[in-house]
């Protein structure tokens, strides 16, 4: 099947969210820590090509800003219109701005980080949480799903007995329940590692019985049967005939799930038991705009639910068209009428 | 007929639980003998229990009651304990050549999949001796099933079922999802491959006029029950049973009545 | 006999799909006519084209002419698989009914292919009925509307022979009352027995017409040799 115009767009956006977030201390124009308390809760800054008076040029420019307090307590920032800063090669990044101007393209928070490159720093956290758990659930819920699908019996009972358990129970108090039966503190690496084996706790279950059901009807197919006849041993028939009609499929859960492991993780990390500062995920991100007041004035904090609504997007897109070509290649096996 | 029978079979059913929990007999305390070198044709509706009757045979399923042996052993202690054995002598070829071959392999692998074990100049000299006995063009190897045709897939099968030179073919209605130009062809190929089968086969099938051209001996089925067995000619000029009497005035007639 | 149906240099294709065609042949009034071909002939296609349900196939293309004579309302359509046809959510009572026809030509219509209300229940599923019984009730939702031409798509590939064998009959009874049949197949014994004319379609065009006579004594073309030659013969010695 051939892949749409909308499949490419979300290819190329996951694609280049994941090299972005692997370069990301050559792309973002700032240390993601760096606080600029005078420049905070600065608007997202707009690039120019025409100046005032109408002429053009080639390299964008910004107008430095300067910040005004008003009456209500709230800050605002004007530009200052005479002078232009060049847009050129950051210091340390491949984006930077002539000073005074700062770019701030997406905003800053309530301390002054620049959005964009805390966004850039926090796609590493973030995807890789949800690539890396939904991995790890779909490895398992498929070693899990091929046992007891192809052995069945008291096996296949027992193991689909504990992955309705686990599906059963509701994710979001699992994973609070699973949270906080662990330490508070720990350092972020093991919070990071916790929180891709909660997750896939919580994931796996779905995806074993879903293997399970393709291995049972691929076992009851002919060519499985005639490889049966032909004196093949189990395990053989297992890995040589069955497992590889599941991998398109694994393929499709894994894209389709990986949102769901990066909400999971932004859920925890808004709640303060995920990620924690000064490490960066889109979770913590987000912790920005729990006050109401904030949002309501500066609705820049928000970029990084944009950020996560996007990459979820896409990778249902991705998975949606893996889907589709998955179920046309299957149809092809069957009779012509 | 020689005196030891190739398989026989001993009060044999199998049953199925249906899905309101009642029990199905797909097959029904059949008592058989089959012996070596006879080709047999199993002939019923669909629904009589012919299909599962032939993988009572193959040792795909067991028997829930009975006892089914093969050259004077218990088919359960051959699938159990000389499983790689018993499948050297008999095999099967099933009825939709659309679903028995892996999509996922070339026609090459497909074919070694029963004689992994042999060295591989050996496996490639017999594979080419195979093609050539079932008329498949040597350039099918590298394809994958999907890019041949019916007709061509079930000569795939065939020969990936005859590389293990089995003693005993149980085709099971080999012919239906064909075309009937299709199905032509591969009723001359099977008519020449009989002699090579020393324990004989069993031709399952509804189409009696087929079976007639393959088979020596019939068995009518029903219902999971055998109606009658008999010779070739004995079942189609003076059968007495009136369901075979019944599947025999169905036939169209052939050459046309003009 | 006036022609109920004139077909003439019709050409059915879809994009980048089988292109069928051109085929022209005629249906007369009160005649079993056979198109006998195989798979991927084009066979369902035409029958298709001519109930007018091509139409709403998406990406087909309809060239050449169809002359009726008579109204859509008067051909009836048989499908070949009758399980598939029939919707497994309502009862079978309820899919007579829509229909339109009124409960006296039902039970008459019923009773014509020997599948009397007595035997069977209105209220019952499509799903429990056997594949026989539910290819004649099909053939009686196909006669209640009083057709005058009955399009039967291999109506007996998906039967057993003793079921085949009735369902021929009751097409024989059919066609005894002056309604004309198309009868599509790839047995070529069975459109012989039913059919006074016929025609061989391969490869989406028709390759022979005649009566059943003269192509099975004097076959033109390849393909019909090689058909008729396919045909298993019962071996009785």
């Amino acid at each position: 099947m051939k892949h749409g115009f909308l499949f490419w767009c979300a290819t190329l956006f996951l694609g280049g969210l994941i090299l972005s977030a692997c370069f990301a201390d050559r792309i973002a124009p700032y240390d993601p820590n760096l606080e600029n308390r005078t420049q905070a809760l600065h608007p997202p800054t707009l690039l120019h090509f025409w100046d005032e008076k109408g002429r053009f040029h080639k390299r964008p420019f910004i107008y430095p800003t300067q910040g005004v307090f008003e009456a209500n307590m709230t800050r605002s920032y004007d530009a200052i219109h005479k002078k232009k800063c060049f847009l050129r090669r950051g210091t340390r990044a491949l984006l930077g701005v002539q000073s005074p101007a700062r770019l701030y393209l997406l905003g800053t928070d309530s301390r002054g980080r620049d959005i964009f490159s805390r966004i850039l720093y926090g796609a590493r956290v973030s995807l890789s949480i949800g690539i890396f758990g939904a991995f790890v659930a779909v490895a398992f819920g498929f070693f899990v799903g091929a046992l007891a699908g192809y052995f069945g019996g008291w096996l296949d009972h027992l193991l689909m007995r504990v992955a309705e358990f686990f599906i059963m129970i509701p994710a979001l108090y699992l994973l609070l329940a699973l949270r906080s039966a662990l330490p508070p503190t720990l350092d972020s690496f093991q919070v990071y590692l916790l929180i891709v084996l909660i997750l896939s706790a919580i994931g796996w279950g779905g995806v074993a019985r879903v293997i399970r059901g393709m291995v049972l009807s691929l076992r009851e197919r002919e060519f499985v049967q005639a490889a049966q006849v032909l004196g093949r041993k189990t395990p053989e028939i297992l890995m040589r005939h069955i497992l590889p009609h599941t991998f398109g499929y694994l393929a499709v859960i894994v894209s389709i799930s990986i949102p769901s492991y990066i909400f999971g993780e932004s859920f925890l990390s808004v709640l303060g038991l995920g990620i924690q500062e000064p490490a960066i995920s889109w979770g913590n991100l987000l912790m920005e705009s729990l006050s109401y007041s904030v949002v309501r004035f500066h609705p820049w904090v928000l970029y990084p639910g944009l950020a996560i609504f996007l990459t979820a997007l896409c990778f249902n897109i991705v998975g949606d068209h893996l889907k589709a070509s998955q179920v046309s290649e299957d149809k092809t096996g069957e009779i012509p009428s | 007929m020689n005196s030891e029978p190739l398989f026989q079979l001993k009060q044999v059913s199998k049953t199925y639980a249906t899905r309101e929990g009642e029990e199905f007999h797909a097959v029904d305390g059949i008592d058989l003998e089959f012996h070596r070198g006879v080709s047999y044709a199993l002939v019923g509706e669909s629904g009589s229990g012919k299909t599962t009757l032939g993988r009572l045979l193959t040792g795909l399923v067991c028997s829930t009651e009975g006892e089914i042996f093969f050259e004077g052993r218990r088919l359960r202690d051959w699938v159990r304990k000389s499983r790689t054995k018993f499948c050297e002598k008999v095999q099967i070829i099933f009825q939709n050549p659309y679903l028995s071959l892996d999509p996922k392999w070339n026609i090459r692998e497909i074919l070694e999949e029963g004689i992994r074990g042999m060295p591989g100049r050996e496996r490639k000299r017999k594979i080419a001796v195979i093609l050539e006995r079932v008329r498949l063009a040597a350039a099918c190897l590298h394809k994958k099933p999907n890019a041949l045709s019916g007709g061509e897939r079930q000569r795939v099968a065939i020969a990936r079922a005859l590389l293990v030179e089995p003693e005993f073919l149980v085709l099971d209605e080999p012919t239906s999802q064909l075309d009937v130009s299709t199905q032509a062809g591969i009723m001359t190929l099977l008519k020449e491959l009989k002699s090579s089968l020393k324990g004989g086969l069993l031709f399952i099938t509804h189409d009696i006029a087929l079976a007639s051209q393959l088979a020596e001996v019939f068995i009518v089925m029903r219902r999971g029950k055998i109606i009658e067995q008999g010779l070739r000619q004995e079942i189609l000029l003076s059968s007495k049973a009136p369901y075979t009497q019944q599947l025999l005035a169905s036939i169209p007639a052939w050459p046309p009545l003009i | 006999m006036s022609v109920l149906m004139d077909v003439k240099d019709l050409v059915l294709s879809y994009p980048k799909g089988p292109r069928f065609g051109p085929m022209s042949f005629e249906i007369r009034e009160g005649e079993a006519f056979a198109l006998v071909g195989e798979s991927g002939a084009g066979k369902t296609t035409v029958a298709f084209a001519l109930t007018n349900v091509l139409r709403f196939k998406r990406g087909k293309r309809i060239n050449g002419k169809i002359n009726r004579h008579c109204s859509y309302k008067e051909i009836s359509y048989v499908p070949q698989d009758p399980a598939a046809a029939l919707d497994p959510l309502f009862t079978i009572g309820s899919q007579i009914r829509e229909l339109g026809c009124s409960e006296v030509a039902i039970r008459d219509v019923l009773e014509k292919v020997r599948l009397p209300l007595e035997n069977i229940s209105l209220q019952s599923y499509p799903h429990e009925l056997s594949g026989g019984m539910l290819q004649r009730l099909l053939i009686a939702m196909a006669l209640v509307r009083k057709p005058k031409l009955l399009i039967a798509d291999e109506p007996t590939s998906s039967l057993d022979v003793i079921h085949q064998a009735e369902i021929m009959k009751l097409f024989r009874a059919v066609h005894a009352e002056g309604i004309a049949i198309l009868f599509i197949t790839h047995h070529l014994p069975l459109a012989m027995a039913l059919c006074s004319r016929m025609a061989v379609l391969f490869e989406g065009k028709i390759v022979e017409t005649g009566t059943p006579q003269m192509i099975f004594q004097t076959p033109q073309h390849e393909f019909t040799k090689r058909l008729l030659a396919a045909v298993p013969m019962l071996e009785v010695a």
